[in-house]
């Protein structure tokens, strides 16, 4: 009998060592034992969960917006999915870069056919992946985790991570086994995702926009960002370009967009989106300056109350966004996007979606939603809409929204409010007549259209007896 | 690469089966794996600084050989062995105290109202320098003292200068240890193979699950010194004196550990030193490949001891002094340095030995004075500068606020006192029981394999690494 090798009895021995302690590790990974944070808002791992489960569900994403955090805070995914009369969603991840970005691209296709992409050029920087950041390595380690494709997984892994990185990045154990120190036997375990409800992978963090005192300081201070410091590393060009490549080679349309920051906060803002505006057309792919080329710069309630570098959206100025990009994709593709808007499974998925309020047709079954008036007739316009619907967050009261549009004999919306006059009962008492002003709902800027929204007492609105637009201010 | 990374045990997984299986077949091919897997671990960090390392070899190589040429006290001997040193002490000069002498002159001349602005050199401090620099010169220096034979065999030459497990840390190897060990063929020993896996896994368990987490409160600490109270200091400094111990003995033994699963021997640099019971034997204790060579190429050239008690102080001073610059180019490294060399010259003799009459107990007394004067000492060995240092024994002196648990939580310092605990009771074992480490070696494979599966298994769930925690250096990297 053959003596065997020393060599090889020490390799024998080398795998079945590390085998004894993968399995433990494996082991302590299948009982939870260091599963992720506990985090109501784990929105990383909600969009995965919830992007499997719509394709499990037959639901499909139409429109994909990818990005980082600016997307996520910045661009309602609910409302562009009502602009555009289809399913958006916004896969982003915190700090990531063009890299990820086209390494989810390339896992959601494998579970998603969507037919446009629209890709936020934050994360198009300045850095290569490899030079991030200790705090953003760990967002993105983080983000990894939560993708559950095998192979692309791998196929992703060392070109996101240095190698002594992948352990922490594919295992639960080695990323969290700091848990034992923060309450271990009480640590609580992952929320689960209720499964039945919508979810587009917005993460709202920002309601309110900037205080006076901060304006101050941009006037003290300056500009935050130099845009023309802001560059474009190569490699973030090159996954532009893969990325590019990939959706032409899928048939899916490619938009890119930049949102804004602050007016005051980006000086040379025109520098920086000329460096986009050139990428984009090497691409040949449309873009969407939102920075220098709208008005959104300017308002001061769209941002996030900071003067640090990264400046985000808050939720109004993530409404306006949408707005503004489903507007410039239905420039591009007239109609080619509106997929949906006779689709009951896909009204029934936007129940008590606002965005479906202010531009389409909510379900006529609805029980939350009471159509008042549908395609009558004013003087210099037509309602399209008004609709009252139930705010889920508060029983109390409803949400009027009006879509008028049709403008005729120089009518224009701006700066107007809508007069409504009403026929309503409250409970068992006489229907009375009155007149409700309807502030015009001004992160909604369409030529052709206009919407007005007011929250008002739970009434029962009989019908429209008359309406105007009108320049006095709207009483809340 | 660091020890303590994926990267490097990847690395060393291929080295030592390639190694094994093709290339200790001839001594040359050996040799040369060596040298190409030791050029590319250190070009792994950066490749430039690998043109130091070849002309210091280099230049070494050919001197020793004119060295040994030269006839006993024949002129040029004593030349090659100065171009020897000058090339050797003038890289290291330039890389390391450059611009360290620059500003101390430019200090100067500012007081005298010149001015001496922008005369520093936009220089990196190649890692290691230090140690294969003074690896190095024991090579010609002992060839000059007739104590070693040239060697004729350059890749063997050029391999013991960049020998991998000890390039950047240590232990400064002599010539005449390591070198005749690349002139023979290897043998594959199973037993040596055990032993290096079980140091290497040792000083992993060290350095990842105590020393790096003893960073976690020095460094907090360290960062911002003018909030401490004086309880909190004295913690932060007796932690860091710990965290030096167990951070440079585990690279230590994780590089005798390497050598050895390669069949290679390299002498031991750390003996229990918090365990000494006099300045004298600690630093017999103590960075033992550093001590000795400052021993044998300063203090005994010097005079040593063999003249008067006056000589022998001052030949202490110089050995400390230059033990501190070798340290790092900064005055609180000349501070720390002297002060220990005033530990060794008045303390030992005046306060140390005395409390030897008293037995046992004396003994204890004596350790835990030397190590709590070493420990004082290293306020200005880990401080950033002087204002740093003076800070942390401002607080140290002072304030008498609340000790406060830095850069973790309650059960995390438990541990972390239960660790050290345990580390001293398996230091005074080996120190009562030297034959201890030997005998778990023999033992049943079930206990050994124990063994390796909780410290394999300590390392990971129990390790202070993750994100956000990217620097994990060796702290005698930077030396």
């Amino acid at each position: 009998m053959r003596s065997i090798s020393p060599l090889f009895e020490i390799c024998v021995k080398g795998v079945v060592g590390l085998g004894v302690i993968f399995t433990s590790l494996w082991a302590l990974e299948q009982k939870d034992a260091f599963a992720n944070e506990f985090n109501p808002n784990n929105h990383r791992e909600k969009r995965w969960n919830y992007l499997y489960k719509m394709a499990e569900q037959e639901t499909p994403v139409d429109v994909l917006v990818l990005g980082n955090s600016h997307a996520f805070t910045g661009l309602s995914p609910e409302y562009l999915s009502g602009a555009l009369e289809s399913n958006a969603f916004v896969l982003a991840n915190n700090a990531t870069n063009a890299m990820d970005v086209y390494w989810n691209l390339r896992e959601l296709l494998k579970i998603h056919s969507p037919k446009l992409v629209a890709v936020e050029t934050y994360p198009i920087n300045h850095r290569n992946h490899r030079d991030m950041l200790p705090g953003s390595l760990a967002h993105q380690i983080r983000a990894f985790n939560t993708r559950k494709d095998p192979a692309i997984r791998l196929a992703s892994m060392f070109s996101l991570f240095p190698v002594d990185d992948v352990p922490l990045a594919i295992s639960d154990v080695v990323r969290n086994h700091h848990y034992v120190w923060e309450g271990f036997p009480e640590r609580p375990r992952q929320r689960k995702v209720d499964y039945n409800d919508r979810y587009l992978g917005r993460f709202i963090r920002f309601t309110s926009g900037l205080t006076d005192s901060l304006l101050a300081t941009y006037d003290e201070l300056g500009a935050t960002i130099d845009g023309a410091e802001q560059l474009i590393s190569d490699e973030c060009i090159d996954y532009a370009h893969r990325i590019a490549e990939l959706c032409e080679k899928e048939g899916i349309k490619l938009v890119f967009f930049t949102l804004p920051m602050y007016e005051k906060h980006v000086e040379n803002a025109h520098i920086w989106t000329q460096r986009y505006e050139n990428l984009t057309q090497d691409l040949d792919a449309p873009y969407l300056d939102l920075q220098t080329q709208s008005d959104m710069a300017s308002k001061t309630e769209y941002f996030e109350n900071t003067r640090t570098a990264n400046q985000h959206m808050t939720l109004f100025g993530s409404i306006r966004a949408a707005d503004e990009l489903g507007e410039f994709i239905d420039s591009l593709y007239p109609g080619q996007l509106h997929l949906r808007a006779d689709e009951e499974k896909w009204l029934r998925y936007h129940k008590n979606n606002s965005g479906i309020y202010a531009y389409s047709r909510p379900l006529p079954t609805d029980d939350n939603v009471k159509f008042i008036a549908q395609d009558l007739h004013a003087q210099n316009f037509d309602i399209d809409q008004c609709v009252l619907a139930d705010l889920p967050a508060n029983p109390e009261v409803q949400e009027i929204w009006v879509r008028i549009d049709n403008f005729q004999n120089g009518t224009t919306p701006h700066n107007k409010s809508l007069q409504l006059r009403i026929e309503f009962q409250i409970g068992n008492e006489p229907v009375v007549d009155a007149t409700i002003s309807v502030p015009r709902y001004e992160h909604i800027q369409r030529e052709d259209m206009a919407v007005f929204r007011q929250i008002v007492r739970k009434i029962d609105i009989k019908r429209i007896k008359g309406v105007a637009l009108s320049d006095v201010a709207p009483q809340q | 690469m660091l020890f303590n990374s994926i990267t490097f045990l990847i690395f060393f997984a291929l080295v030592f089966l390639i190694y094994w299986g093709l290339m200790a077949k001839t001594l040359r091919g050996r040799n040369s794996f060596v040298l190409a897997c030791s050029y590319i671990f250190y070009g792994w960090w950066d490749w430039r600084f690998l043109s130091l390392i070849f002309i210091s070899s280099l230049s070494d190589y050919l001197i020793g050989q004119r060295i040994e040429r030269a006839a006993e006290g024949d002129r040029t001997k004593r030349i090659y062995l100065a171009l020897s040193l000058a090339i050797n002490l003038g890289i290291l000069g330039l890389f390391k105290y450059f611009n360290f002498f620059l500003d101390s002159l430019q200090y100067g001349f500012q007081g005298l109202g010149m001015d001496g602005s922008n005369w520093r050199l936009d220089i990196v401090l190649p890692v290691g320098i230090s140690f294969y620099t003074f690896q190095t010169l024991s090579y010609t220096i002992d060839i000059y003292r007739g104590q070693l034979r040239a060697t004729r065999d350059p890749i063997a030459f050029f391999a013991f200068v960049a020998f991998f497990p000890q390039l950047v840390a240590g232990p400064i190897e002599r010539a005449k240890d390591l070198l005749p060990q690349f002139s023979l063929k290897p043998a594959f020993d199973k037993a040596a193979i055990r032993s290096g896996f079980t140091l290497v896994l040792w000083g992993l368990f060290k350095k990842v699950v105590i020393a790096d987490r003893l960073a976690l409160f020095v460094n907090a600490a360290f960062d911002e010194p003018a909030g401490l109270d004086s309880s909190t200091a004295a913690v932060a400094l007796l932690f860091f004196a710990f965290q030096l111990y167990l951070d440079f003995s585990a690279y230590s033994e994780i590089a005798i550990g390497i050598a050895r699963m390669l069949g290679v021997r390299l002498s031991t640099n750390f003996k229990r030193p918090y365990l000494a019971a006099s300045f004298g034997q600690f630093w017999s204790r103590w960075h033992i490949s550093l001590s000795s060579w400052f021993r044998d190429y300063l203090y005994i050239p010097l005079g040593g001891n063999r003249r008067s008690k006056w000589h022998t102080w001052r030949n202490v001073m110089i050995v400390f002094l230059l033990s501190g610059l070798w340290h790092g180019a900064s005055w609180n490294f000349v501070i720390w340095g002297l002060l220990n060399g005033v530990f060794l010259v008045v303390l030992d003799p005046l306060i140390i030995q005395p409390f030897r009459r008293l037995g046992g107990a004396g003994r204890a007394v004596q350790a835990i004075l030397v190590t709590l004067c070493w420990t004082l000492s290293l306020g200005f060995f880990r401080a950033q500068g002087w204002d740093g240092a003076i800070e942390v024994y401002r607080a140290l002196a002072g304030g008498n606020g609340a000790f406060t648990v830095l850069g973790m939580g309650e059960p995390e310092f438990q541990l972390l006192l239960w660790l050290l605990g345990g580390m001293m009771a398996i230091e005074w074992i080996q120190e009562n029981w030297p034959s201890a480490s030997e005998r778990l070696q023999s033992s049943p494979v079930l206990v050994r394999w124990s063994i390796y599966y909780g410290l394999s298994m300590g390392i990971i769930l129990l390790g202070s690494y993750g994100l956000n925690l990217a620097d994990k250096q060796f702290i005698y990297f930077q030396f």
